[in-house]
């Protein structure tokens, strides 16, 4: 598996740039030249330079140190709001291909209404109501992705239910909850896998888009959105405060993006991929 | 007499492929689909290429209407004659105004075959506007209006409008004969035509190829994996394994007098009605064409293997019209053994 | 055909009622019943004043007949009136939907026409020089926030360059321009919103279009087609592309609740007068008749829009369309 991953060159450089993501948010006390929330108030929107290699904010706050504490905030929103959303939408998925009936009725139905809403209106309807807190943004965006999860794993199972190996399964007696995990977990992973790497590289941009809104992660916190907030107001006397931190969240998402589809490539079956 | 033949063999073979070698790619390996295969079609005659599934039966008959290319697969050497020209130095353009026009091809699966979102009508004509660009409405209505009759179509105009998903598997295959035929080609190529269809409508479609091959004076290359079929309507059969044609003899040569083992083999899996001894299946796989082992393809299988089949491939032994590729047919091992 | 559209239709009134229903919901559950921000600011209001007010609201009656009442009152389009300037939450947003659905529909039709051509030529000449870089190009597109695009364009063409408005939809002294002029205006102040807005949903439709197309090529009707001696136009425009692109349509349908919901941010920047902006002040203003308005109208609109996308490919397929 990791052989293919290899070959395909678009999942290559995704998870090339992904490990070192991981690195960068692990080792960022010891890459940050500053800490996140020093604030060098003599040196305050300073330009890119030697002492500031991004540039400072209107706090005198080191914009690259800042980025590199913020690749933690971004990657800890798309992983625990993908993991809530996989979590939702595959058990759901399951349930409602597998049983079909009134179940699946009621869970597409459900699905369909979801759906029509714009997500982003939601989550903004949500957040407004509670607090603005990482957490919250987590949460929230878990709880509005799944709909799309489900109607996919749900597809799958639809194909897998009628064959052989299903029904034979059934034949044997075996009980519901051992053919979900043995039988048909394992053949839905591959979309899961893919729409859950695509999904972290949405709930960033989405993640990015709240804080800016002031939404999202507050301040003092570094979130590459609210980085871009504050920096709206200094945006043409304080160019970097503007393209750098849109440059991380680009690289990030591109990251996941490339990995995603080129997992996609290697895991679907039908695909042109390879040669 | 004998320059009476050798004339009569020479203006005869409508079709001659030479040493034809092709490989297509799949999953980064590389099948040697056909391994040197000769072969020379007779006018007006109906050849069958019979073999199991895998045996190349189908690359040969896209390798003679040059569809296989990068990155699929490619044909590396070997000649096709037809009409005096070498078609694989056919370019791009060469092939658009031969295909369909010269040679004409049915598939297997009339379904799949068949473009779904547009009219019967429009695939037909179509057929007959690619070669005659510019040609008067009325002239191409009655073109195709003739085409369907010719495959017994008694509704033509309300064909002429519908899907294919509209028709039946029958009817759908007399529409891939109807288009086949229109141009009026010198040579058809049936690739499994009834394959993909219920027994009851095979025999009407044999049937109509044979109505159509009289009627417009056709030659018929017939592939198949059926041998009873090939015995049906045959006149001579070229039975193929791994890439190579193995036996090329009447069929009622094939029939009485096999060959090769694997002739051999093939007749006694053929359930034979009035005989008291039950069909032999022949065990064992056909071989792996990624990979080309030493010595004759047939060997792991055969009955009557002897050392030299393991190490040597055996070339194409002639005797006559026929020709068999195998040791046993060559008089001096035959001696020694 | 027609009773796939019946079928569909009847599909879609569960749906609907869903969706009011969820608005309904929420409305009731956000903290703060609506009165008491009314009456919050005025100390001097007493309790009595209040119950008699969350009377007239009938927010004393229970939920199902409020909600019956508010079905009523949704049918003929009366959303209440807004928190913020009492006007009618319905007059609020047909001021500012035309402009959401200038702004979007232009967007798609921009995309349609970029996204269709790229999509076809890389599937023809894949894994070339212009595959390999439209890749590339429509990755970035897909990746990049919509709104740090819009603030780094605004810097270049709006400071820099001075070329282009950088926000709303008129210039100040809009209503004094001959009718060339306003147009120009107006379209001035589009290119940049519509430019990005399409930018960022280009990836998507074009990816698809492009594996459609390499999943029909492979097909054997189009070897059919080769075996017949069509010429390679006729093959490409006729057979294949209206096979590859049938799927398109539905996909567009579903692109238009992300066009919609993606407006949101983006209006904002952009200090423009649309639908999204709207709803966006509305509920940080906590300014629930009209926050309402916007979610039902924006669910609507994406309903209606899948409604239309399903149908038009059951017209198009013929095997969908006759039987």
């Amino acid at each position: 598996m990791l052989n293919k991953i290899i070959k395909n060159r678009l999942s290559l450089t995704g998870l090339g740039l992904i490990v070192l993501l991981f690195c960068v948010a692990v080792l960022a006390p010891v890459i940050a030249p500053y800490r996140a929330d020093a604030q060098h108030l003599p040196r305050r929107l300073a330009n890119p330079g030697h002492e500031f290699l991004l540039g400072t904010d209107d706090l005198g706050r080191d914009t690259l140190s800042r980025m590199v504490y913020g690749v933690r905030i971004s990657l800890s929103v798309g992983f625990v709001a993908v993991g809530i959303s996989v979590l939702i939408g595959t058990v759901l998925g399951l349930i409602s291909g597998f049983f079909g009936g009134w179940v699946d009725t009621v869970v597409m139905r459900a699905v369909d209404i979801m759906l029509c809403f714009p997500t982003f209106f939601l989550i903004l309807l949500v957040i407004a109501f509670l607090e603005p807190s990482i957490y919250n943004v987590m949460i929230v965006i878990g709880l509005t992705s799944w709909p799309g999860l489900t109607r996919l794993v749900r597809a799958e199972v639809l194909s897998l239910r009628e064959r052989d190996y299903i029904l034979a399964a059934k034949l044997l007696g075996l009980g519901n909850l051992r053919i979900f995990f043995v039988h048909l977990l394992p053949n839905v992973i591959s979309p899961i896998i893919v729409s859950a790497t695509l999904g972290v590289g949405d709930a960033i941009l989405t993640e990015s888009g709240l804080s800016f809104l002031g939404l999202g992660v507050q301040p003092p916190t570094a979130s590459w959105g609210q980085m871009l907030s504050s920096g709206k107001e200094y945006i043409y006397l304080a160019w970097w405060l503007t393209l750098f931190p849109g440059v991380a969240i680009l690289l990030t998402v591109l990251s996941f993006n490339l990995l995603g589809e080129g997992l996609r490539d290697i895991l679907d079956p039908r695909s042109n991929a390879g040669k | 007499m004998l320059e009476n033949k050798s004339e009569t063999a020479m203006t005869m073979n409508i079709l001659e492929i030479k040493n034809l070698s092709a490989e297509y790619y799949r999953n980064s390996e590389t099948v040697h689909a056909l391994r040197g295969v000769s072969l020379g079609v007779a006018e007006g005659e109906t050849l069958a290429i019979a073999g199991e599934s895998g045996c190349g039966k189908s690359t040969l008959a896209m390798s003679v209407l040059g569809l296989v290319y990068p990155p699929q697969g490619r044909i590396i050497s070997g000649e096709v004659i037809f009409g005096g020209k070498n078609l694989l130095a056919f370019g791009k353009h060469d092939w658009q105004r031969f295909r369909g026009k010269e040679i004409s091809i049915v598939f297997q699966d009339p379904f799949s075959s068949l473009n779904p979102v547009l009219t019967i009508g429009e695939q037909l004509a179509e057929t007959v506007l690619a070669h005659a660009p510019g040609m008067a409405k009325n002239v191409l209505s009655g073109l195709v209006t003739g085409a369907l009759d010719e495959t017994v179509f008694e509704d033509p105009g309300r064909i002429l409008s519908s899907y294919p998903h509209q028709l039946s598997g029958g009817q759908r295959q007399r529409i891939m004969l109807a288009m086949a035929i229109i141009n009026r080609p010198k040579l058809l190529i049936a690739d499994e035509p009834t394959t993909s269809l219920d027994v009851t409508i095979q025999k009407e479609i044999m049937d109509l190829i044979g109505k159509l091959r009289k009627d417009l004076s056709l030659t018929v290359i017939l592939i198949t994996h059926n041998m009873l079929l090939a015995k049906q309507r045959a006149d001579r059969i070229a039975v193929m394994y791994a890439g190579e044609i193995v036996e090329l003899n009447s069929t009622e040569g094939i029939f009485s007098r096999p060959l090769h083992p694997y002739t051999r083999a093939l007749m006694d899996s053929v359930p034979r009605m009035l005989s008291k001894t039950p069909p032999k299946a022949l065990a064992g796989q056909p071989p792996d064409l990624s990979s080309i082992a030493k010595g004759c393809s047939f060997a792991p299988r055969c009955r009557e293997v002897m050392d030299i089949c393991r190490s040597s491939a055996p070339g194409e032994y002639v005797i006559g019209e026929t020709k068999a590729r195998c040791f046993l047919l060559d008089p001096v091992i035959k001696i020694r053994k | 055909m027609r009773t796939y559209i019946l079928k569909r239709l009847s599909y879609s009134i569960p749906i609907l009622i869903g969706i009011t229903l969820i608005t309904f919901l929420v409305m009731h559950l956000a903290p703060g019943k609506p009165t008491e921000m009314l009456t919050d600011m005025n100390a001097r209001v007493s309790a009595d004043a209040k119950t008699k007010l969350a009377a007239l609201y009938g927010l004393d009656k229970p939920w199902y007949v409020q909600y019956a009442r508010w079905l009523g009152r949704f049918a003929v389009l009366d959303f209440g009136k807004s928190f913020r300037d009492g006007r009618p939450a319905v007059a609020k947003i047909a001021e500012r939907l035309p402009a959401s659905l200038l702004l979007n529909i232009l967007s798609l039709l921009l995309i349609l026409a970029a996204a269709v051509p790229i999509g076809i030529f890389s599937a023809l000449h894949k894994d070339s020089i212009f595959d390999k870089a439209t890749t590339v190009f429509v990755f970035i597109g897909f990746s990049v926030p919509a709104f740090w695009l819009a603030l780094l364009f605004m810097i270049l063409f709006g400071l820099k360059f001075g070329v282009l408005p950088i926000s709303g939809l008129h210039s100040l002294d809009y209503s004094g321009m001959s009718v060339p002029g306003k147009l120009l205006d107006v379209a001035s102040h589009l290119i940049l919103p519509v430019f990005i807005s399409a930018f960022t949903g280009l990836a998507g439709l074009s990816r698809y279009v492009r594996s459609s197309m390499l999943e029909v090529l492979r097909q054997d009707y189009i070897r059919t087609a080769y075996a017949k001696g069509l010429p390679e136009n006729r093959i490409i425009f006729r057979h294949a592309l209206k096979n590859a692109l049938l799927p398109v349509v539905t996909i567009l349908g579903l692109s238009l609740p992300a066009l919609i919901g993606g407006g949101f941010i983006f209006e904002t920047i952009f200090a423009y007068p649309g639908m999204g902006r709207l709803g966006y002040e509305a509920v940080m203003a906590r300014d629930y008749p009209v926050v309402m308005a916007v979610g039902v109208i924006a669910a609507f609109l994406t309903l209606l829009g899948n409604l239309v996308a399903d149908i038009t490919y059951a017209w198009v397929d013929p095997r969908i369309r006759y039987k």
